[in-house]
Formats: structure tokens, sequence, C-alpha cells
């Protein structure tokens, strides 16, 4: 049975939302469901149903948001257990190691980094910084790294300190 | 202009022709069954480079062309794979050497039209932590052949004139640095002292292995003119830190 109104304008949120490889912007979710400009109310509106609904205990999926962005993601409790099922990462494995190496020991210098894991590791931090996982400052000729709260909201963490890194991987 | 062909026909021609026949026309005279890739990569380039030079906007159909010669690819690296997949990736392993920064290849699924989505997931705080293990591995592994190539390093003991060659090449570039503490630019000439030929030839090396190594910029704005000397900021300080590594470690 086809849905009519709002349920159907939801329906075609999830749907847009399911099938996007990149988070969509609200602009783009209204133009979906052939919402005006200014009604960008009524789709904030759907996502925050669409979100409340996805968000019981009985559901594998949730609804995340980067600042006016939206996209549907496994819940980090699952996550390891169908991860195998795609294996596409949206963070490839070389920087995904630079990523942990700053983690553990943010804050780090880029120099620092650089002697640890070779001038690769250039072309990570910029892909990191551009994602909003890390944050740099300047410090004397080189950079100074930390994590960001963007980085504690993708991996599901209340601070850095949950890592629990082991001492002796922290070598 | 001279008119550009490929396989006989025009390229202006080609451009108007339906994706499946710019295709055909493109592997005319290739054997079915053994399509040279390179050679079809080549006359590609070609087609594609012409299109910009009449500045046209690369159409949508050429996204599916670019698409099917991938299936080739992809089927080729299939037929591959069942050969004998583990010795093959053992060979690009090989090949790549720097594990570090190479990921397997994911076998290439069967080719449908339309093409789904294959999503990417997200990282979970595990594969985090398993990242860092891997990190700190190859860190090691990488010091350990750093060390190893210090180690093995044939000219650590190389003398010219009585005297050790990287203490010379380590001298000199303290003194420039002293140099380059007080201006931007240093001219090769400041760095003589007798002025003959064959201290020019000497100091030249040594700036030469010193700008090898990242840890100064020689520029000449014409042959046998002045060589300028700079010491480069930031990054290639950071790059030449293995440089500096092992200077200390000798």
């Amino acid at each position: 049975m086809i849905k009519t109104g709002r349920k159907r304008d939801k329906s075609l949120l999830e749907a847009a939302l399911f099938l996007a490889a990149k988070p969509l912007q609200r602009k783009e979710l209204a133009k979906i469901i052939g919402a005006k400009s200014h009604r960008y109310q009524y789709v904030e509106e759907l996502l925050s149903d669409l979100a409340d609904e996805l968000s019981a205990a009985e559901r594998g999926i949730e609804l995340q948001q980067i600042e006016k962005s939206y996209f549907l993601q496994v819940k980090e409790e699952y996550l390891d257990a169908v991860a195998y099922l795609a294996p596409y990462q949206d963070i490839s494995r070389p920087v995904l190691r630079t990523l942990a190496m700053i983690a553990c020991n943010s804050p780090i210098t880029q120099s620092e980094i650089v002697r640890a894991r070779g001038n690769k590791c250039y072309k990570h931090v910029e892909q990191l910084l551009n994602r909003n996982l890390i944050r740099a400052e300047k410090h004397g000729r080189t950079l100074m790294l930390h994590v960001t709260e963007e980085f504690l909201r993708y991996f599901g963490l209340q601070n850095i300190n949950e890592l629990q890194f082991s001492e002796m991987e922290k070598e | 202009m001279k008119e550009q062909k490929i396989s006989g026909i025009s390229i202006a021609e080609l451009a108007e022709t339906e994706w499946k026949q710019t295709l055909f026309s493109l592997t005319e005279g290739m054997d079915p069954w053994n399509i040279d890739i390179s050679e079809l990569a080549e006359r590609y380039r070609i087609y594609v480079r012409s299109l910009r030079e009449f500045d046209f906007e690369i159409p949508g159909r050429m996204v599916v062309t670019c698409s099917v010669l991938l299936r080739i690819k992809a089927e080729a690296l299939d037929i591959a794979y069942k050969v004998d997949r583990d010795k093959l990736l053992e060979e690009v392993e090989g090949a790549v050497g720097e594990e570090d920064d190479w990921e397997p290849p994911i076998a290439p699924e069967q080719f449908m039209m339309p093409v789904r989505r294959r999503p990417h997931r997200q990282v979970s705080v595990t594969d985090l932590k398993r990242a860092f293990v891997d990190a700190i591995t190859v860190s090691r592994r990488r010091s350990t052949r750093l060390s190893e190539q210090v180690d093995d390093d044939p000219f650590a003991d190389y003398e010219l004139a009585g005297e050790n060659v990287y203490e010379r090449i380590n001298s000199l570039f303290t003194r420039i640095k002293e140099f380059l503490s007080a201006r931007r630019i240093l001219s090769f000439f400041r760095l003589l002292d007798r002025g003959d030929k064959a201290e020019r030839v000497e100091r030249f090396l040594e700036v030469l292995h010193l700008d090898t190594a990242g840890l100064i910029r020689c520029e000449q704005e014409e042959f046998f003119s002045d060589i300028l000397i700079t010491i480069p900021v930031i990054k290639d300080e950071e790059l030449s830190e293995n440089d500096k590594n092992r200077a200390k470690a000798r």
C-alpha cells in the first residue's frame, strides 16, 4: 500500500538516508520529499520522528547528524558483529593507523607521528583534519595534533580515556 | 591542427557515436580474447584528451565506457585470483614493499547493471584499537629496518682527505645554519676557504648530499652561476628526521 502525506515523506527520507553514500544535507532531503526551502522545520520534524523510532532498543541502526547533514549508521554495540559484511571502511586502514596513534598519544606533534609512521602520514593528517576527526595547532615548526569532539562522537565515546589502550600498546 | 584519428575514425566522428560504437572503435584490431589493456588505455587517453581540446564536456556515456573498461580489468583480475590468489597477493605485497600502506584488494563481485552501491561502514572502537596495534608493529619494523640500513651503510667509515665524510658534512651543515641564522640566502662561494678547484668540487659534493637529504635547498638560476642555499621550513625539516637520526647514530 502506498503511503501518503507525512508517512510517505518520512519513508522517503529513510530510503534516501539508507541509500546515500554520504551524509545528506537538510536542503537535499527537503528536495527529495518536494518540500519548499522554507519548510526545513517540517523536514527536521520528520527526521526527529525517524530518530526516535530508530533509537528503540530493538533497532540496529540509528540516525546521526553532523552539523546540518544526516546519515544512518549501525549502532556501536552491533558494529563488530556485522562489520565483516561491509568490507569497505569509510576510513582507510593506513589513515586509521595514523588516527589510532594520534588518539592514543593525544596531544602529539606531527613530527613524532611522522617519525613513527613515515612521510605518508602528512596526507593522512590532512585527511583527518578535513574530516574534523583531529585538530591541529602550531607548535614551533610543527603542529600539535589533538582529537576532536567529532572523533568522540564518531566512536561513541564520552571522553578519550574510554579508549583504554593498554600500557604495553602505548610504548 | 592535424586531425587525430583512432582506428581510422576521426575524433569528431567518434564523439558523435554511441558509447558501444566508441568502445568497438577503440578496441578495433585487438584480439577480443586477449585485449591489450595498456594499448586500450592509451587509445582512450588520446580520445579523452581530444575531447578536452574540443572543449566538450565528457558526456555521461563515457562514464559508462569507463565502467565497461573497469569491468574488463576486474574480470581479468578475477581470473588471476582463480589461478592462485594467495600467490598473486604475496607478489603484490612483495612489490609494494611497504605493507603499512597496502590493503589487499577485494575480489570483484559479479558485475551487474545497475551497479549496487557498496556501503562504506563506519569504523568501530575495536577497529581503532586493532589499527593501533598494527601501527605499533609496523613502526617497530620500520625502526628496525632503518637501524639496519644505518648498520649496513657502506659509506659509514668512508674518509676523504683523512676525514670522515659524514663528520665533514655535519660540520658543513652546522656552518650553513650559522650563516643562515643572520640571513635568508647563502651563496655557495661563502662556504669556500681557499677557493681552488679541488675545494670547490669537495664542497659541491657535500652541498649536494645535504640537498638530497632535504636539510638544505639549492637553487641555481643559470648554468655555472652561483648556487643559492636556503634551509627549508617545517615540512622539509621533518622529512629529513631520518637523516638527522642517522647522523646522530653515527
